[in-house]
């Protein structure tokens, strides 16, 4: 195969490639497994997360606009059926973090840690008889920070993180009796029941299995160390699905239900931090921060990669996706802005291209020098992938792209900007490609920005630690240093 | 080494007790630090939401990587290329 031939590109034309690209980055294309089917948000949405199935609805919680009720019943047209916020702590924001159901559908269990949006932690019950008008019947305040939860039988389980697993008695009217708590867990994020035992996705401890025979006096059977960060987990049949954060996807065996054994995973490219499994599709559906992805567990000792999907919004606009759901063949989203609708065709085979990073910022790089960035072309679908042609600025020099790429495989691009004048530098590039519904893919490159950028020394900026104590980066050891910016929310 | 550095949340307004929470509920271990202005000098990929964001220095104190949002891959790659 020869490598697809350059073309030369006006700044202008790949700025307006880049937004109409965006716009249409996932029409439905028959040869693809995944496509989008609806959306539904906007600017005024925000920071969705768990979402969960409740027959014909889809509930999801977001950070500042609470519960919300969606029509689903066609998943192509998501309608509002109602919403509702919570008081608990008197929080300046309506905000839910987890939601389930009970097996009638006519219960909802919500819950929320604390953090600067909600300032004490909370689980509340929600009456959803009427989907068009749902009511709070009760709020309770912990000291915990609880997390996930989930329904087994007349209990309310609850991971409370370091406190480990809270039981309560759901009773009638919507009352909580807390019976019974657990320790000796790692970091409970979230939980599932099956008969007796609960298993409980533990953080950095891995699963963890609950005895709740006695659910007045809990007990901790085994813990199974995992890669990653366990943080939700489902069951189906005798296995165990895990999201463990940047190691991926993890299968768990539980032929002996009391001691589970690890039998593959699979890692992602970003950080898996919920999953859900499409009953008739045998399809597993992992929310991996940048895309959605489906793996075919047909086989229940294999996580197959099918493919994935990217968040259908602008490439101008920072997203996540942080919640996810499916049933059968639909897979719902929760992303940063949106509830979004998928359908999974199993059985069908295509390419899927993804490009790495997501936007590509090149050193400082002055007239007459050369600066140099990588990227990391994957083929994460089922069928054999061919690289048309690519388009790019011609300050860039783009080597190493190849003609094709088998499924699974990687190569890397090295990108060499020569830059002919003192600018600021924002292109793109522009993979050409035969996956079916992303036949162009823009990713932006950027460089001789205003600021600080790659190439550039760091400041001998001083922080302040929680300590109270300064600390100047030239009092750092002399190790490579990773700079980690983050919000508690 | 790792540094986690709390760029303040919505409106800046995000004190010690919900960061020693976040520390407590994400099992966070590495060394954390208020940010006093450091945030504003990098020139981000893009400026949308402004967390999580990441930065890679290498020994020689030159930034190798700087990213919005979490791309594991790329960052691991980062990581590596600098130990």
């Amino acid at each position: 195969m020869s490598a697809p031939s350059p073309t030369r590109l006006a700044p202008a034309f790949v700025a307006a490639t880049l937004l109409a690209l965006a716009g249409c980055a996932s029409e439905h294309d028959p040869g693809d497994p995944i496509w989008l089917l609806d959306t539904y948000g906007g600017p005024s949405f925000a920071e969705l997360l768990e979402v969960t199935v409740v027959g014909d609805t889809v509930a999801f919680c977001s950070a500042v606009q609470g519960l919300n009720l969606y029509d689903a019943a066609d998943p192509e047209a998501l309608k509002k059926q109602d919403s509702i916020g919570f008081s608990a702590g008197s929080s300046s924001y309506p905000r839910c973090q987890h939601v389930v159901a009970d097996p009638t559908g006519l219960r909802l269990y919500v819950s929320s840690h604390a953090d600067q949006i909600q300032p004490v932690p909370f689980v509340a019950v929600v009456d959803a008889v009427d989907r068009k008008k749902i009511s709070v019947l009760a709020e309770y305040n912990f000291d915990e920070q609880v997390e996930g939860l989930t329904v087994a039988g007349d209990l309310l389980l609850v991971a409370a993180h370091g406190d480990g697993l809270l039981v309560f008695r759901r009773g009638e009217g919507g009352t909580l009796d807390r019976i019974g708590q657990v320790g000796g867990l790692t970091n409970a994020w979230s939980v599932e029941a099956r008969g007796d035992l609960a298993y409980v996705a533990d953080g950095e401890g891995g699963l963890a299995v609950v005895d709740l025979a006695d659910p007045a006096a809990p007990t901790l059977v085994t813990q199974l160390d995992l890669e990653g960060t366990a943080k939700d987990l489902v069951l189906r049949g005798e296995r165990a699905y895990l999201a463990l954060g940047s190691a991926g996807v993890g299968l768990v065996g539980l032929e002996d239900p009391r001691a589970p054994a690890l039998l593959t995973t699979a890692d992602t490219p970003g950080s898996a931090l919920a999953l859900a499994v499409g009953e008739g599709a045998d399809g597993l559906y992992v929310a991996d921060w940048n895309d959605i992805r489906v793996f075919d567990i047909s086989d229940p000792d294999a996580l197959t990669l099918v493919g994935r999907e990217p968040l259908p919004l602008d490439s101008t606009v920072d997203s996540r996706t942080l919640g996810i759901a499916g049933r059968d063949d639909v897979i719902f989203s929760a992303n940063w802005t949106e509830l979004v609708s998928y359908r999974y065709r199993p059985g069908v085979k295509a390419p899927d291209l993804v490009v790495s990073p997501a936007t590509l910022t090149l050193p400082t790089t002055a007239v007459g020098e050369q600066g140099t960035g990588l990227f990391t072309l994957s083929n994460d679908g089922q069928a054999e992938l061919t690289l048309t042609a690519l388009d790019h600025n011609d300050q860039l020099t783009l080597d190493g792209a190849p003609g094709s790429l088998a499924a699974g495989d990687q190569a890397t691009v090295v990108v060499t900007f020569a830059p002919d004048n003192d600018d600021r530098f924002a292109s793109a590039v522009i993979f050409h490609s035969d996956d079916p519904d992303q036949a162009e893919q823009a990713i932006a490159v950027n460089a001789n920005g205003s600021g600080l950028g790659v190439g550039d020394p760091i400041p001998d900026w001083q922080w302040t630690t929680l300590d109270g104590d300064v600390v100047r980066v030239s009092d750092l050891d002399d190790s490579p240093l990773l700079l980690a910016y983050f919000s508690t929310f | 080494m790792v540094l986690g550095v709390n760029s303040g949340g919505l409106g800046g307004g995000e004190t010690q007790s919900h960061v020693e929470a976040f520390l407590e509920q994400t099992g966070i271990t590495f060394p954390v630090v208020w940010d006093d202005g450091s945030y504003w000098d990098w020139s981000w990929p893009t400026a949308t939401a402004p967390f999580p964001r990441q930065a890679v220095v290498d020994r020689d104190g030159v930034v190798v990587y700087l990213a919005s949002e979490y791309q594991g891959d790329a960052l691991e790659a980062a990581v590596l290329s600098v130990l």
